[in-house]
């Protein structure tokens, strides 16, 4: 077995992989299955929107749009964050969403690889919104980072894609995470939350809260 | 018996024979053998031999009450105990084993006791169940640690805020193609040393983060994930401890310091951990890891795949199923992906470990 083993540890560096980075190109994409073509004009600069999805539909994120915060498999909260993007090649990009509070200029952030499909617009795009891991998973809570709570209040989404080529565009919206009225959102994405206190749900405090979201 | 493993239990037996009596028949570190602290000095806890079948991927989940052990080790069991070294011995063929503090109960339940579960199904599969459980010990397979932390660093345990505190300790053996378990048996053994209250300068946080959601495909096969964790520091800590674990596509594992601003990757210089071995993965520690990271800062961590084609005992079809089953993936996106969850021969993990001081918090990035 550590025989085989290395002989699929031989095969990867003979395959000459790139170094690993969230926003570093990977050269590896070029020999992968992916035959999707270059959607748009080649000669034109990267053309981006941002979307958010909570899982059951995408839509594109216009500034001071609410950002919703949602369950993830492992816990905690995230927001899945894709793009609708034009003059770009779709296979192997490098996507990468930030969610930054200003007033420090702490971010959280989540970076990937993911193969762009194409849209019935006419853009590749992340999606569907069932499939989460085809968008940045930007781990929002438990919020022990922000300065503020994370709902009810505007932090910037910084969203970038860098293609296999190597070009690459940014987009920065101003967002309000939401929870939605989800209690255990409203707890521990609280300013000064700590892990592990209690999120004993109280219906009352819950109605009330969830207006601030 | 090979001259190489000949050679290599005679090593082991020579530098563990100081911490451990004995060495088993072939490269075994016996848990069994592993010496308690001596009384009023820590103490031990032992999950004891346990069945691990060929084609069985076998994670379960131990409970223990700290005044419980603190009584066990002659220690005050109405004080916080003071966690200054710990020492690990597991029989080959482990994965993983995680110790938590028991935090808020989902589907895992200390007063329900030990869970064994096997092949992901199972609530001690289920990572949500411990998705607010602060991070306190872990290892890898190599099976062995035996870390002293800086002198007057310590890890609280039964602090003033939690003065009843349960422990988890987690336990993953690999019985299949990508990793085998001789004998067919694991065991776990963890002795926890303790430190004198005059003597402790500071605390140590620990730092769990994991990606979620990851997708190693035939179609996107080289693909990396990152992610960032912020102390939420506003004085500068130092780390003493990392680890990273993923399954067999893992080829790379970096940690960096990070300034908690920036949203590229850091430059080489701040690289601090690396791993090139899923199977194998080093754990850093002090006193050869020490770094220092800047206030408010934190760490940012990259797991890179190389998709390889599924073992036949599971097959693409395996794979699929499972992303069906698990992701509810709709036909036309399976791509023979392997996706996150705990069973190594057909899913994927990305997890970062990290321990630093003086704490500010414990800290998960899910």
């Amino acid at each position: 077995m550590r025989f085989a083993l290395g002989l699929a540890v031989a095969a990867i560096v003979a395959i000459g992989c790139s170094p690993s980075g969230g926003d570093r190109p990977d050269a590896g994409g070029e020999a992968s299955g992916c035959t999707t073509v270059f959607v748009g004009d080649p000669n034109a600069d990267i053309a981006l929107d941002v979307t958010a999805t909570d899982e059951s539909a995408e839509n594109v994120l216009r500034e001071g749009d609410p950002l919703p915060l949602v369950f993830p498999p492992q816990g905690g909260r995230v927001a899945f964050v894709g793009v609708r993007a034009k003059n770009i090649d779709p296979c192997n990009v490098q996507l990468s969403g930030a969610l930054r509070d200003e007033s420090t200029m702490q971010v959280r952030l989540d970076a990937r690889t993911v193969n762009l499909a194409p849209q019935s617009d006419g853009t590749a795009g992340t999606g569907p919104p069932s499939q989460i891991s085809t968008y940045s998973n930007i781990p929002a809570c438990p919020n022990q980072w922000a300065s503020k709570d994370l709902f009810g209040q505007a932090f910037a989404l910084e969203v970038s894609v860098t293609d296999r080529r190597g070009r690459k565009a940014t987009k920065t919206l101003h967002v309000v995470p939401t929870c939605n009225g989800d209690a255990e959102c409203l707890c521990i994405c609280r300013h000064g939350y700590k892990l592990g206190d209690s999120c004993a749900i109280d219906a009352g405090a819950d109605a009330a809260d969830a207006g601030a979201d | 018996m090979t001259p190489h493993s000949a050679r290599s239990i005679a090593a082991f037996c020579l530098v563990a024979g100081s911490l451990w009596v004995g060495c088993s028949h072939h490269n075994d570190p016996v848990a069994e053998n592993l010496v308690p602290p001596a009384p009023g000095q820590g103490f031990q806890m032992k999950t004891g031999d346990f069945s691990v079948p060929a084609g069985v991927e076998e994670q379960d989940c131990y409970f223990f009450r700290v005044s419980d052990l603190a009584r066990a080790g002659g220690l005050d069991p109405s004080k916080p105990v003071n966690l200054h070294r710990v020492q690990v011995v597991q029989r080959s063929g482990t994965h993983h084993m995680n110790i938590f503090r028991v935090r808020t109960i989902k589907g895992l339940d200390p007063a329900a006791g030990i869970v064994k579960n096997q092949n992901g199904t199972g609530e001690c599969f289920k990572s949500p169940n411990w998705a607010d459980w602060p991070l306190v010990a872990n290892t890898q397979q190599g099976g062995t640690v035996d870390w002293t932390f800086p002198d007057g660093v310590v890890n609280k345990l039964n602090p003033p805020d939690h003065p009843d505190e349960w422990l988890m300790l987690q336990t993953h053996y690999v019985n299949a193609t990508t990793q085998a378990t001789p004998d067919a048996v694991g065991a776990v053994t963890v002795n926890f040393y303790t430190l004198p209250d005059e003597k402790v300068t500071a605390e140590i946080g620990t730092v769990f983060a994991t990606k979620q959601s990851i997708r190693i495909c035939e179609k996107n096969p080289t693909p990396t994930f990152s992610g960032t964790c912020q102390f939420n520091s506003p004085n500068p800590v130092t780390i003493i401890g990392a680890n990273g674990h993923f399954h067999s596509r893992g080829r790379e594992f970096d940690m960096f310091a990070w300034d908690g601003k920036a949203t590229s990757t850091p430059p080489e210089s701040q690289r601090f951990y690396q791993s090139l071995r899923w199977d194998d993965p080093p754990m850093a520690h002090s006193p050869d890891l020490s770094v220092q990271v800047p206030a408010h800062g934190g760490v940012w961590y990259t797991c890179a795949y190389q998709w390889l084609p599924p073992t036949p005992a599971v097959g693409c079809a395996g794979v699929n199923a499972y992303d069906q089953t698990k992701y509810m993936t709709p036909s036309d996106q399976l791509d023979c992906c392997y996706t996150f969850g705990g069973v190594v021969e057909q899913s994927e993990h990305c997890n970062a470990f990290v321990y630093y001081y003086p704490k500010q918090d414990n800290v998960n990035c899910n």
